[in-house]
């Protein structure tokens, strides 16, 4: 490198230091931006891929969620991969209701097909539940959770339950069914209601005993791929339309309910934001190509004698160019290397530093183009 | 043996109103050890000739032999750099460096070793008179005479064997403009090279060993 480059820097050092600072600035704000924007994506891929979208099985009308009361066809549809919407579903939450006497006790005996599908059980709403039966909650074994106050009494008993299938509730099974049944107490669940809790696939098969079929009073779960959610409502379709609350003859239809409005809110909202950032960064890059511009135009002002000088000593046109745009751009490179450093964003410094260096050739090349006898000339 | 000669000479340039021409089939030849002064008056195209002798211009016409090779088949930046030292009327050094870095620039662009052009920067600063306290110093701290010598010694370390001097004294008073006159009779006369000396001061041409009247773009010898 030629030593009177730093010679030069030294000795016209505001105009160094304007372009140290310019070139600073917009570098930092370029990788800061960057930087921003792939977090931005990331945010926006990480709310599209884990973003839990509920849908719920409600009757046509959209007026309840429980009770329902559907055969085990839906039942059997939302669970089915291959012949149903099962490869849309993520954490099936399916209840079956029965009431039940017990020592004198009454209650409701709800048969669930995971923690999720009742808040005592769900830890991530607060509920807890213990069980000694590993893979409780898949078990077709009249297995039950009783509620904390009720389990010393008969922990690790089986004990005879009087079942009935709640009359009138399902339009499937308007009378209903009673039986007696016998349930080995397999844990409990932290509360003091009268709630007992079966496995979902033991519900069913207690249904079958007591009303001669499956019923399933209320279906929910998560999707399993929010990129398919578009999907799911043409898949549903046949078993499961949309909430019709004008619906004439609402008995034996359900409806498929997908809550992603505040899905779609986000998304839009980071979508509009990401946007917005990736007009704004051509924009600055523009302004860094319009500053190495100005830099250069700065730089090279009241300079023509000099470069006429330098090359009537032999220096070549492109030497003088590279000698120039060195002297413009050492100290934006070092400035625009630390931030890369710093910031860790190498690849937008480095378009900074291209679009500074587009800009700077500009203007420095306008003004080497100067003949050295101009000076001549110009003394003539 | 002449180391410098220009044949048929012709330069024309366009401005906006009409073509110029500046330098009409001219025909001159320089010696090593010698002094030439090219004279005329303002706009007679003497600078358009030294222009054409630096490589600094190509000629329309004719063409500078530089020890019997064309300037066309050269590169004229490499000529100018390792053979032909221009010295101007305005001293033109370089503002941002001192007298000494002044010196060593064109050193620099011929790539001699720092030592060797440090000790050539000093001896030729010193033979021009500039003393080891003014080497320091930049172009504005020194006169318009020793900012000539300078430049003198610029052109003088790079061990260019022709120096062509455009007005060298025009801007200088009468006793810095005879010392300068005499470093550059020195030069022909002590160390060999052809020194042409652009001047309109005929008392100046009158001491050189040559003298070309340039008219109208055309020689006449006298």
């Amino acid at each position: 490198m030629d030593g009177f480059v730093w010679k030069r820097m030294i000795r016209r050092p505001w105009l160094s230091l304007l372009g140290l600072l310019i070139s600073a600035l917009l570098c930092v704000l370029l990788c800061t931006l960057s930087g921003y924007l792939d977090g931005e994506k990331t945010r926006l891929s990480d709310v599209r891929n884990s973003y839990d979208i509920l849908c719920v099985v409600s009757d046509i009308r959209g007026t309840k969620t429980d009770g329902l009361g559907m055969s085990h066809i839906y039942s059997d549809f939302l669970l089915d991969k291959e012949n149903g919407i099962g490869a849309f579903v993520r954490d099936a939450r399916l209840t079956k209701v029965f009431s039940y006497r017990l020592d004198g006790g009454a209650g409701q005996m709800i048969g669930v097909s995971g923690e999720t599908s009742a808040e005592v059980l769900d830890s991530r709403l607060g509920g807890e539940f213990e069980t000694d039966e590993e893979g409780f909650f898949l078990s077709e074994e009249y297995l039950c959770l009783m509620p904390q106050n009720l389990y010393p009494q008969y922990a690790g008993q089986t004990v005879t339950v009087e079942v009935t299938d709640t009359a009138g509730a399902s339009p499937l099974n308007p009378n209903g069914g009673t039986g007696k049944a016998e349930f080995r107490v397999a844990g409990w669940y932290r509360g003091t209601g009268t709630e007992i809790y079966i496995p979902y696939p033991a519900s069913q098969r207690l249904g079958f005993l007591l009303a001669g079929l499956s019923t399933t009073d209320s279906a929910a779960f998560l999707l399993a791929d929010n990129s398919r959610l578009d999907e799911l409502s043409a898949a549903a379709q046949p078993m499961l339309m949309p909430v019709n609350p004008g619906e004439a003859a609402p008995k034996g239809l359900y409806a498929l309910t997908i809550h992603d409005e505040q899905y779609h809110a986000t998304l839009t909202a980071m979508e509009q934001n990401i946007r917005r950032l990736q007009y704004l960064l051509p924009l600055i890059a523009l302004l860094s190509l319009g500053a190495g511009f100005l830099v250069g135009v700065l730089a090279t002002r009241g300079e023509a004698r000099t470069y006429a000088l330098m090359r009537t000593v032999g220096l070549t046109r492109g030497k003088l160019f590279c000698t120039v745009l060195l002297q413009q751009m050492l100290l934006p490179v070092l400035a625009s290397g630390a931030a890369a450093v710093i910031l860790r964003q190498p690849l937008p410094a480095a378009g900074f530093l291209l679009c500074l260096a587009v800009g700077c050739a500009l203007a420095i090349g306008r003004s080497v183009r100067i003949a050295p006898s101009a000076i001549l000339r110009s003394q003539e | 043996m002449e180391i410098l000669r220009a044949e048929n000479l012709s330069f024309s340039y366009v401005n906006k109103y009409q073509t110029v021409n500046a330098v009409k089939h001219v025909s001159c030849g320089f010696e090593p050890g010698k002094t030439y002064a090219i004279v005329g008056r303002s706009g007679s195209g003497k600078t358009t000739l030294l222009s054409l002798l630096a490589g600094l211009e190509q000629p329309t016409e004719g063409d500078v032999f530089f020890e019997g090779k064309s300037t066309r088949e050269m590169d004229c930046d490499a000529y100018r750099r390792d053979h032909a030292a221009v010295i101007y009327q305005s001293y033109n050094l370089f503002p941002l460096l001192t007298s000494e870095e002044n010196v060593l620039y064109p050193m620099k662009l011929k790539k001699i070793p720092r030592k060797e052009a440090l000790e050539r920067a000093h001896t030729r600063l010193t033979a021009v008179g500039i003393t080891q306290e003014e080497w320091g110093r930049f172009p504005s701290q020194l006169s318009g005479g020793q900012q000539q010598r300078v430049a003198i010694a610029r052109a003088l370390a790079a061990g260019n064997r022709i120096i062509l001097a455009d007005e060298p004294t025009g801007n200088l008073d009468i006793s810095s403009g005879e010392q300068v006159m005499e470093l550059l009779m020195e030069l022909a006369h002590k160390e060999g090279c052809a020194v042409i000396v652009i001047t309109h001061d005929l008392e100046i041409a009158s001491q050189m060993d040559e003298i070309y009247t340039v008219r109208d773009g055309e020689l006449i010898t006298e």
